[in-house]
């Protein structure tokens, strides 16, 4: 038996291709940065949000979106701590540079950490999501699919960096890209904070509605600092991957059609539409459909980005995708007519919901 | 990390490259994406040499690669680079008639956890103890993880080429 299941491996690896010249030099880079940063963000989460902000407006002078134009620092008015007293404090900006428009960028985000900011907003979305959607189970992805989490395990919220790098020029990405394209890093780092620890990828959580049976369903929810983002949607041409281009935290909002594996057309249709919060909140609406070159639909998803008066920008994703949970293996059913779980404003009254954080 | 370290660590990165390429390929089914975690895999061991050193280098690696493909799912990373991943799973379809596509697709249907515990178990030929400590889990866990992804494997794999010498005649 263990020869069988050995064999089969083997004739798994069969098609290996040669190896690229690994980059000893640069593994040794890249783990010696990592190396300084970690022992840097152990000194303390705070500092490093303070000295990235000096190093890019020392590094890369200039602002895109994101930033509000009459300074560069918002007073802040957090909750009223238990003593009754408010605490004031103020959301840093985290500039963005400008960019080589000839050149494609793409983030790679480090280790995530879990925070007291981090806490509050894990805390505040599951009470949210286990309020309004008390049909809602969170399928546990590591250990089977066809399992669910108890609430004490359900996932948490945490604090990331990402750092923004060039991609090799002479490569297309319609479909994305991955870690060995980057060519160099632009210096300009950022943190953020959500389910997921990396800008612009979504769909951490796999949720089920309807129990077994019903498509599977994903979620999302990230929060970005001030100044570090552009809150309308744009992608690549012919990207179909989902990828936003640098600082856009969604990609859209122009249809796109790009050849897939094995000859595959996809196509992704997007619909944006903007609207505003209950207090005057600005609120970029996208939604999107993957379809295959055969006309099935792979995925839909409904997003929005709430714009916060602190400056900060809150992204949440809802979406929906033909496999079923609890099935058996490759069960799927037809999403033509089925829609993410969470609409525009349902969206937009969970990225309210929570607490105005600061992002550091 | 001191010159004698350095050297250590390059020797080590060197020797490992392609059998480790080959751990995570199985874990990921993508020779590229398998390139990227065996170097994140490197980077992260760069950062604890010291620590790692200690107990057993493979160990260490296999560990990290296993986590970083877990995280990577958890940061949706499929659905952003790979379009073709959010196709819905289907039941093998062998028109090229390939026993690599099949296993493939058996071990992507499976759990990212059972799946490294089949591939240490069967691949890497570590012992139910090793795998449990790679795993960081107990031994009743890798018996019941190892039982549930042969089960799957069985199922996908094995009967599609039970008319191959080497498919199920044990």
């Amino acid at each position: 038996m263990n020869d069988d299941i050995k064999n089969l491996f083997q004739r798994a690896v069969d098609d290996e291709p040669p190896a690229k010249n690994l980059d000893l030099d640069g593994l040794e880079k890249r783990g010696s940065r990592a190396l300084s940063r970690r022992r840097w963000g152990a000194a303390g989460a705070g500092a490093v949000g303070v000295a990235a902000v000096t190093a890019v407006a020392l590094v890369l002078p200039g602002a895109l979106g994101g930033a509000p134009a009459d300074g560069t620092e918002t007073p802040v008015t957090l909750p009223a701590a238990e003593d009754g007293e408010e605490t004031t404090t103020t959301q840093p900006e985290f500039p963005f540079p400008e960019l080589d428009p000839d050149r494609k960028y793409m983030w790679d985000s480090g280790d995530d950490e879990e925070t007291a900011a981090t806490a509050e907003l894990t805390e505040a979305f599951w009470d949210h999501m286990t309020t309004e959607y008390s049909d809602m189970g969170v399928i546990d992805i590591e250990t089977g699919y066809d399992e669910l989490l108890e609430p004490e395990d359900f996932p948490a919220m945490s604090r990331s960096e990402n750092e923004l790098y060039l991609l090799k020029l002479e490569n297309d990405y319609p479909y994305g890209y991955s870690y060995s394209d980057r060519e160099s890093s632009t210096g300009y780092v950022v943190p953020m904070y959500g389910l997921n620890p990396a800008v612009g990828t979504y769909g951490t959580l796999w949720l089920t509605f309807g129990g077994e049976g019903s498509p599977l369903h994903h979620m999302d929810l990230t929060v970005h600092p001030k100044g570090s983002y552009d809150a309308t949607p744009m992608s690549y041409p012919e990207s179909v991957s989902g990828t936003p281009v640098p600082p856009h935290l969604l990609a859209g909002c122009e249809d796109v059609t790009a050849k897939g594996q094995a000859e595959r057309n996809w196509t992704v249709d997007y619909d944006c539409s903007e609207a505003t919060g209950p207090n005057g909140e600005h609120i970029q609406q996208l939604s999107s459909t993957l379809i295959t070159q055969d006309g099935f639909v792979s995925n839909k998803m409904n997003a929005v980005i709430v714009t916060l008066p602190n400056g900060n920008a809150v992204v949440v994703q809802s979406s929906i995708t033909p496999n079923v949970f609890g099935g058996e293996h490759g069960d799927v059913v037809d999403i033509t007519d089925v829609e993410p779980e969470l609409d525009f404003e349902e969206l937009a009254a969970l990225a309210l919901a929570l607490p105005q954080v600061i992002v550091e | 990390m001191r010159p004698d370290q350095t050297t250590e660590f390059r020797e080590y990165v060197v020797s490992r490259q392609e059998r480790m390429r080959r751990f995570a390929y199985l874990n990921c089914g993508d020779w590229h994406r398998a390139e990227d975690l065996v170097q994140t895999a490197f980077v992260r061991l760069y950062g604890a040499w010291n620590r790692a050193a200690k107990s057993s280098l493979d160990s260490y690696t296999r560990r990290i690669i296993v986590n970083a493909l877990i995280d990577e799912r958890r940061r949706g990373w499929f659905r952003r680079e790979r379009p073709t991943d959010t196709m819905p799973d289907r039941p093998v379809v062998s028109d090229d008639g390939t026993q690599r596509m099949a296993v493939m697709q058996a071990l992507a249907a499976l759990p990212a956890k059972r799946r490294a515990t089949l591939i240490l178990r069967y691949w890497e030929d570590l012992s139910v103890e090793e795998t449990a400590r790679v795993m960081r889990c107990s031994v009743n866990t890798v018996k019941s993880q190892t039982a549930r992804g042969l089960q799957t494997l069985r199922g996908m794999v094995i009967e599609s080429i039970s008319d191959t010498p080497q498919g199920a005649n044990k």
